[in-house]
């Protein structure tokens, strides 16, 4: 089962490669985009969110494990 | 089924490790491209960008996966999301850029913090037919679990989570990104050096040809062979492909990972 309007799982690859080879394909730009550097100080100070708090798994119940996804 | 490569974070010690969000992503990147016979790091990207410590961009991560791991990612600038979403169900990996900010509030959040850039590697979606959601797995390399409620490795985000925080980067909600080549199709790696060409799927038929190291080469559906052991694991499968205009076979170990994954 999967969203029926979402049709990218038969057409995408196709849609993509014409992309890739149309004009609308900007393989550079003027301005490159830097990431920013994140503020890791003060994670801590914050505390633990409600979620957290409440004694909930990270995040909505899924975590990685190793190299398999399951649900808790 | 696709392959996941090893997880890595940013936060490793390094003296960039806070703005190694974009070499640490390009690493993962790297990781799917080889899938698991070589591995990217953040660190000799960093020394190979030789800037230290600005943050990143695609221009300066792609070159320097391209020198050190032949990794040729495909860089994208402005792209419609749902040009960048067809590329990930195209069978690529891609490191894309998100606006952090938009990941507060929800329990994806690896550093409350920082409200900036950031790249993440995002390396497949499936449909989550318990949420009636489609789903991306994002290995954000800030999700190191440094403190027990920040997420550890990838996640299967929401993928409207990912489109919301991708496209809030630019003011007309275009997005940039860059992919790993496509893994999933017939095209496939050569992933170790010594590899032959044989007329016929067995060790024991007559060389025809070499496999390049590291080529990209097609391949057909596989067939049942004479027994192989390549780096250091046996099977008995082999693939029809070509070498420049040489057709013959090649044992399927010659393009499986570690893990067994066919790149």
């Amino acid at each position: 089962m999967s969203d029926p309007q979402d049709d990218r799982d038969q057409n995408g690859r196709a849609r993509f490669e014409a992309f890739l080879a149309s004009p609308a394909h900007k393989t550079k730009k003027d301005k490159p985009e830097h990431a920013d550097d994140p503020v890791v100080d003060g994670e801590e100070a914050l505390g633990p969110p409600d979620w957290a708090k409440q004694g909930r798994n990270a995040p909505h119940g899924w975590k990685a494990v190793g190299d398999t996804f399951t649900e808790e | 089924m696709t392959y996941h490569p090893a997880y890595q974070k940013q936060g490793d010690g390094s003296q960039c490790q806070w703005q190694n969000c974009g070499p640490t992503s390009f690493a993962m990147a790297v990781d799917r491209d080889w899938v698991g016979a070589r591995k990217g790091g953040p660190v000799p990207i960093r020394n190979k960008i030789a800037l230290y410590c600005p943050g990143t961009n695609s221009t300066q991560n792609n070159a320097a996966v391209k020198a050190l791991y032949a990794t040729a990612m495909t860089a994208a600038f402005d792209m419609p999301w749902g040009s960048w979403l067809d590329g990930l169900v195209a069978g690529r990996g891609s490191c894309i850029v998100i606006r952090y900010s938009v990941v507060h509030g929800t329990p994806y959040d690896a550093c409350r913090t920082f409200d900036g850039l950031h790249w993440v590697y995002v390396n497949e979606r499936r449909w989550n037919a318990t949420t009636g959601r489609y789903e991306v797995l994002v290995y954000d390399p800030l999700a190191d679990h440094r403190y027990s409620w920040i997420p550890q490795g990838p996640q299967w985000w929401p993928q409207s989570l990912l489109q919301s925080a991708a496209q809030a980067v630019q003011a007309d909600h275009y997005v940039d990104a860059s992919f790993t080549r496509d893994t999933v199709g017939s095209i496939h790696r050569v992933l170790y050096a010594g590899g032959a060409l044989r007329a016929k799927p067995t060790v024991a038929s007559a060389q025809v040809g070499s496999l390049p190291f590291g080529a990209l080469l097609w391949t057909g559906p596989s067939v049942a062979g004479g027994a192989w052991t390549i780096n250091g694991k046996p099977g008995s499968r082999w693939v029809p492909t070509k070498v420049g205009t040489v057709s013959g076979y090649a044992a399927l170990g010659w393009f499986q990972g570690p893990t067994g994954a066919i790149g």
